[in-house]
């Protein structure tokens, strides 16, 4: 390996941002900068959205310009660019290379035109070949809107690409996708790792209109040269590789590589994937079924809803105003009080997968002991933002549950909720298994750069990178709280179930 | 157009059944009942669509066995959407319709019908 230190950028486009950073080839996070996403509705409903790609494109380009600036001294040497993109984003290309449309993870528009889909498969049908529903969310029944309801827009579709395709197709004017971005797409069959003649010949899709199929974390090309005097980068041959879905990249960050291996990703959602060495469709449609970005190796996911977001909204709302530091207030609110102190339990969201159920939107609800002149326990403040953490907690625990029949044998965590102690805590011992940590918890970026050390040959394998680069901590659950966090899950779900009615 | 009365909603379905040709061919294959519920007035309306062969909208009708049952909190909520002064997704999140029953498979179908 070379002794010198040189960097890699690693970008990904997530749910809100566009996050990137300077990653030494030691696995050192040394900067990082962040630019929020435009994305607008399309209609009063909100059911159509597009993310503004010159927008887009113009914050990545400065975000990149950022990251160079930043770094003090004149010897950086970027031997990669990492990419990675938000999972179901897609955009349509016109022949000359433009956007024609480019949708955020969030647009639903589909809803309009999956019954195509609808009429032509069974949802058993479509589940063996996809594993993954519902129909109205993927590129797939977007495709199918655009045929429908802008025809014009249709004819000019020159290439359709997952959001993470474009990504490295602007920085390397190569066009390439992977299966990590494809399977979220409803355009490919799972077991057979390749586009869906079924599924294309069905909805008489030009072929041609798709990219060439790389393994993630293949180098596509070099970086524009047109970029480079935009860059200022001192490297004329910077090569670009491209990943894929960024949760699939942060399993890698994390560390989860190995059949067993269960991550979480707690980001603005909580994907839990379990690691598998062969594919498998869950007979119930309820669990997705994709790719890891390590070749041969497929990942079952259960998905506890939007943690993050919720956690994030708790801190806007509540504690704004009260405490320029929310993050540490919200751990020293969980370091001094008890598991489901005072009765209080939220049912704001995060529960067990089943998106394809989802009919309506549930309401949220806190229950508590209110104020009455026989008691004076009330909850305060800190109570409710516990009782947000444990609805966080038996989220994912339901989810960790449904997987716990594949034998889980190591359980790790990332992401942007990770990096609280008391939080980790807390979820170890809803989910009483010890949680296994990496230093760094932007594991999106640790990930790109360890498919770059791969590629560039640095490194024979990705155990090898992580035994020598990554440190992890252990957060051992604690065997006295196993009865209490048991017995308040099942008060909470009994709970569930009547305000689920609501 | 101004949607000021349950009735005048329900003959805005009906026309966008019988003069909107995408929403024909939505509904080519679906004949399952659909029961609407207003909480406030305790009204029920039936709607019974015959694939592309008709519809036919029946008012102080309900059936407990109906796939499909949509509740509105009130009449105003459905007047609000055709008028849109409203999205049917924040009707949705702010509780204001609710699907008490229903596949996702058949609700989509019915969305350029209702919404």
């Amino acid at each position: 390996m070379n002794n010198s230190i040189e960097r890699i950028i690693s970008i990904d486009i997530s749910s809100n941002s566009i996050k990137i950073a300077l990653v030494s080839d030691h696995l050192r996070i040394e900067h990082t900068t962040r630019q929020n996403i435009k994305i607008y509705n399309e209609d009063i409903d909100g059911f159509s959205k597009r993310i503004d790609m010159n927008d887009l494109w113009y914050k990545i380009k400065f975000a990149i310009n950022d990251i160079i600036k930043n770094h003090k001294t004149t010897d950086l040497n970027i031997i990669g660019i990492s990419t990675c993109a938000q999972r179901i984003a897609c955009v349509f290309l016109d022949k000359d290379g433009e956007p024609i449309y480019g949708g955020p993870n969030t647009d639903v528009r589909g809803i309009d035109s999956a019954y195509l889909i609808d009429d032509a498969f069974s949802e058993e049908e479509l589940f063996e070949i996809t594993a993954h529903n519902p129909s109205l969310l993927f590129c797939l029944a977007r495709l199918l809107w655009f045929k429908e309801e802008e025809e014009e827009n249709y004819k000019r579709i020159h290439k359709i690409l997952m959001l993470d395709d474009w990504l490295g197709y602007k920085l390397s004017g190569v066009i390439y996708t992977d299966l990590t971005s494809l399977a979220e797409s409803q355009l490919i069959d799972i077991k057979k790792g390749n586009w869906s003649s079924e599924i294309i010949e069905e909805f008489d899709i030009d072929p041609n209109l798709f990219p060439p199929i790389l393994e993630s974390g293949s180098q596509i090309g070099y970086l524009n040269s047109d970029l480079i005097p935009s860059f200022k980068t001192k490297n004329k041959n910077i090569p670009i590789f491209k990943n894929g879905a960024d949760t699939q990249l942060s399993l890698l960050g994390m560390g989860a590589i190995n059949k067993g291996d269960l991550g979480i990703s707690l980001g603005t959602t909580a994907p839990l994937h379990l690691v598998l060495e062969k594919p498998y469709i869950d007979p119930n449609m309820t669990f997705w079924t994709s790719y890891h970005s390590i070749p041969g190796r497929y990942i079952l996911e259960a998905h506890a809803g939007n943690t993050g977001e919720l956690y994030n909204w708790f801190k806007k709302s509540f504690l704004k105003y009260i405490s320029e530091d929310p993050d540490t207030l919200i751990a020293s609110f969980l370091k001094h009080s008890k598991p489901g102190a005072l009765s209080t339990f939220a049912y704001l969201g995060p529960e067990l997968m089943n998106i394809k159920n989802q009919t309506s939107i549930k309401r949220g609800v806190f229950v508590f002991p209110p104020p009455m002149m026989i008691s004076d326990a009330l909850p305060t403040l800190k109570d409710f933002a516990r009782s947000i953490i444990e609805n966080i907690a038996f989220g994912i625990y339901e989810n960790f549950n449904a997987l716990k029949k594949f034998q889980i044998t190591n359980v790790f965590c990332g992401g942007g909720m990770s990096k609280s102690k008391e939080i980790l805590k807390v979820i170890a011992n809803v989910l009483n298994t010890n949680l296994i940590v990496p230093e760094y918890k932007d594991t999106s970026f640790i990930g790109g750069a360890m498919n770059v050390l791969i590629a560039l040959e640095y490194f024979k394998d990705y155990k090898t990178i992580i035994d020598e680069l990554i440190k992890f901590e252990i957060i051992e659950n604690d065997p006295s709280l196993i009865d209490k966090y048991t017995q308040l899950y099942l008060q909470w779900k009994n709970i569930k179930k009547k305000i689920d009615n609501l | 157009m101004s949607f000021e009365s349950i009735e005048s909603c329900l003959k805005e379905i009906e026309d966008r059944y019988n003069t909107n040709e995408k929403v024909k061919k939505k509904l080519a294959n679906y004949d399952e009942p659909i029961q609407i519920t207003f909480l406030d007035s305790n009204r029920s309306v039936l709607l019974l669509i015959n694939k592309d062969q008709g519809i036919d909208i029946k008012t102080n009708t309900s059936d407990e066995n109906a796939p499909i049952k949509i509740e509105f909190s009130s009449e105003k909520v459905m007047f609000d959407l055709f008028n849109k002064e409203i999205g049917a997704v924040k009707a949705y999140s702010d509780g204001k319709i609710k699907v008490v029953e229903g596949k996702i498979r058949n609700l989509m179908k019915l969305k350029s019908l209702m919404f």
